[in-house]
């Protein structure tokens, strides 16, 4: 089924897979791995933001709605600038620190590149466009 | 002599595990994550507004290296004259230069610029910290490497958001996409 959907559809879908996996990364905060892998603060507030955009993405991917991947992507991007000026502040919504709004910010500017992409200059295949981004500048 | 001519003659075996550069590419892209990672988990230490000025630890601390155990004269005037008396400033830059590289090499998007980045902020790191105590010296050449070869595979245009666009931005005659096109 993945193969046929274009295929901003699908970096769309994966990136809101992402978004939805890297949730996870809120157990090793937990204390039972070694803290070294604790590479990324995530919390409550985060986890929500991280499954409702990744929902909402995955959504945008499979039915082609590149509304939606805006959508994920302006709350990511929201998200991540809340958490920029929050950061080791008293008042912090989100619970999480300068890794937070990496993982935010990355996310949303990946979205918000694929559903800005013009539609009508990747109507080729995938094997044409596998030659092209395989060649060099 | 005889044995050069045989290696010459030698048909290549495309048997060769090492000769498949889908393999290559996609180890790449691990190595890619790998690196934003370790940028992203070193963001948790620098506290923003003051970034350990006050304290004397954070950030400023190690900063601060550059001036108590100094690895390049310039560097260390540089750091004790315009960075430290501005570290608030500093602070910023260092933390949205470094959560940009997490960020953007994360989901592979301007990886060879990012990568550039990478670079030049690991030598600026390893002129901070290459004398202070208890430091290994190879881990910041490591970083550059690290880096240079993100840069060198153009690490994004497999499994990054730069492969995905690369033919849109190719098509494209706007400046912005052209741009685009050449640091990814």
């Amino acid at each position: 089924m993945l193969h046929r959907l274009h295929r901003l559809d699908r970096a769309t879908l994966v990136l809101g897979v992402v978004a939805l996996l890297s949730s996870l990364t809120a157990f090793t905060a937990s204390g039972v791995g070694p803290h070294q892998l604790d590479f990324i603060k995530v919390r409550a507030a985060v986890i929500a933001v991280l499954l409702v955009t990744g929902a909402c993405a995955v959504v945008g991917g499979l039915l082609g709605r590149r509304a939606l991947a805006l959508i994920a992507s302006a709350g990511l991007l929201l998200a991540a600038a809340v958490q920029l000026l929050q950061a080791r502040q008293p008042t912090n919504w989100l619970g999480g620190d300068a890794s937070t709004v990496a993982l935010l910010g990355g996310l949303g500017m990946g979205l918000l590149a694929v559903a800005l992409a013009d539609r009508r200059q990747t109507g080729e295949t995938e094997k044409e466009a596998q030659r092209g981004s395989g060649r060099s500048t | 002599m005889e044995s050069n001519r045989l290696m010459a003659a030698a048909p290549a075996t495309s048997a060769d595990a090492t000769d498949d550069p889908s393999q290559a590419r996609w180890l790449m892209a691990v190595v890619r994550v790998g690196v934003a990672l370790l940028w992203i988990q070193n963001l948790s230490w620098k506290a923003p507004p003051d970034f350990g000025k006050n304290s004397g630890g954070g950030l400023y601390k190690w900063a601060k290296f550059a001036v108590d155990e100094p690895v390049f004269g310039p560097y260390a005037w540089f750091v004790e004259h315009v960075v430290l008396p501005n570290f608030t400033v500093f602070g910023w830059l260092t933390l949205l230069a470094e959560a940009g590289l997490g960020a953007f090499l994360l989901v592979g998007l301007a990886t060879r610029l990012w990568a550039l980045i990478g670079v030049v902020q690991s030598v600026a790191i390893a002129l901070s910290v290459l004398n202070a105590p208890h430091e290994w010296h190879w881990a910041y050449f490591l970083m550059i490497l690290a880096h240079v070869a993100l840069f060198a595979t153009a690490a994004g245009r497999t499994f990054g958001v730069d492969g995905v666009l690369r033919p849109t931005w190719r098509a494209s005659s706007g400046r912005v996409a052209r741009l685009l096109l050449r640091v990814s």
